[in-house]
């Protein structure tokens, strides 16, 4: 069998934020944007509140503004947070090749690092489990086709 | 590879009743300034080692583990939260139903201590049902010869403190596990969580008694 999400797995891939944190930091947020000003604190609160987010389109717009922010050279010493939320973001969005490439420069750069070492191994494992799930696909159509020729074996030899 | 049963894979009472086992019974959440050692104490708990090099958590991290306590066996999900400033808005969202929170300072650090005070009152005013475990931290700083000179946090000041906060008595200094035990023995032994206790599956020891909770100070790195 292929491995089971275990408690660790979930609270971390299902650690939502709180909602009405996002809807008042996106407020703020907005409201900065329109006055011209750009506070890099709300501009941060503002990203890692997307990225914790129930909700896909929120996770990918959390997923961009981390890379603007890690882009941006006046952000050195946050880079390796950066590289777990992106990470986290990718992970949430089902796209673990991203996600575990995010996390795998996070190594290079801090290698044992214990939250990042568990989300490699929680992504890891995501990859290995799409994949049997593919495999599952695969082999029940595979199966299916068999038993129908089988079948059509069977009646035309009991006519 | 093995065979699998294609399909089990889509079935969706498999996934659900995998949520269900995957939960934990009792939220236990960390709080306390940048570097006092929250991330030292529950790794020390958790895996039984020790990180001299300090890198500071990212948002909160989580880990589980099942403990007996009491004829029962509980599993803990454990939050630690990062002290940075960064993170301060965030850390305050994990507390949201926690039994049990370890609000740590470093006996080294006099700010810490004030960090860990602001803690405990924003836990005793939004949490009412969080027990609050204050947690002086480095203790091996303190001791021997030139130890007393690193202590920065009065003797008395945390018992005073939590005389406030939570009727705690002074206990000798111990391990992480020693920690987490109370923790679960508190929890188990309390009436409010009785129809949780009830569900949880039973051992058959059970003799060991539940202890007060209070002060404690941990030292990581020489237990
Ligand atoms: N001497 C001594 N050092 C300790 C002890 N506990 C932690 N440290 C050291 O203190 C530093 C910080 O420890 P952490 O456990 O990462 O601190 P933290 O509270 O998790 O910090 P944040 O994640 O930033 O909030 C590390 O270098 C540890 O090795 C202790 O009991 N004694
Ligand atoms: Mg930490």
């Amino acid at each position: 069998m292929f491995s089971e999400p275990d408690e660790v797995e979930t609270a971390i891939l299902e650690d939502f934020g709180d909602a009405s944190e996002l809807k008042r930091l996106e407020a703020l947020y907005f409201r900065q944007q329109e006055r011209m000003e750009n506070d890099p604190k709300v501009r941060w609160d503002y990203a890692i509140s997307l990225v914790r987010s129930k909700y896909m389109a929120d996770i990918k717009s959390g997923r961009r503004m981390m890379e603007e922010i890690m882009a941006d050279p006046a952000n050195e010493e946050i880079q390796i947070d950066c590289l777990y939320f992106l990470s986290l973001a990718c992970a949430k969005l089902k796209d673990y090749k991203d996600a575990l490439q995010y996390v795998r420069e996070l190594l290079r750069r801090k290698p044992n690092h214990m939250q990042a070492v568990q989300l490699e191994r929680i992504i890891s494992g995501r990859l290995e489990r799409e994949g049997m799930k593919g495999m599952a696909i695969l082999g029940g159509a595979a199966m299916g086709i068999g038993a129908l020729i089988g079948l059509g074996v069977a009646l035309a030899r009991r006519k | 590879m093995e065979l699998i049963n294609p399909t089990s894979v889509f079935n969706a009472d498999i996934f659900s009743s995998v949520l269900v086992m995957s939960q934990v019974d009792v939220k236990v959440v960390l709080l306390g300034s940048s570097g006092c050692g929250k991330t030292s104490l529950v790794e020390r708990f958790l895996h039984d080692r020790f990180e001299e090099r300090y890198m500071p958590t990212i948002g909160a991290a989580f880990g589980a583990k099942r403990v007996k306590a009491l004829g029962k066996i509980l599993k803990l999900g454990i939050w630690d939260t990062a002290g940075q400033e960064r993170y301060k808005a965030m850390s305050r969202i994990y507390y949201r139903g926690a039994k049990a929170a370890i609000v740590c300072y470093d006996l080294t650090d006099a700010d810490s201590f004030r960090e860990a005070q602001f803690w405990a009152q924003e836990l005793l005013k939004q949490e009412d049902a969080c027990k609050i475990y204050l947690c002086g931290t480095k203790a091996d700083l303190t001791r021997g010869p030139e130890g007393g000179r690193n202590r920065r946090v009065d003797f008395y000041a945390p018992t005073d403190f939590t005389d406030d906060v939570n009727a705690g008595k002074r206990r000798k200094p111990h391990d992480s596990e020693e920690l987490f035990q109370a923790i679960a023995d508190d929890f188990i032994s309390n009436p409010v969580n009785e129809p949780i206790v009830q569900e949880l599956p039973s051992i058959h020891v059970g003799k060991d008694q539940p202890r007060p909770s209070g002060t404690w100070s941990s030292v990581c790195c020489s237990y």
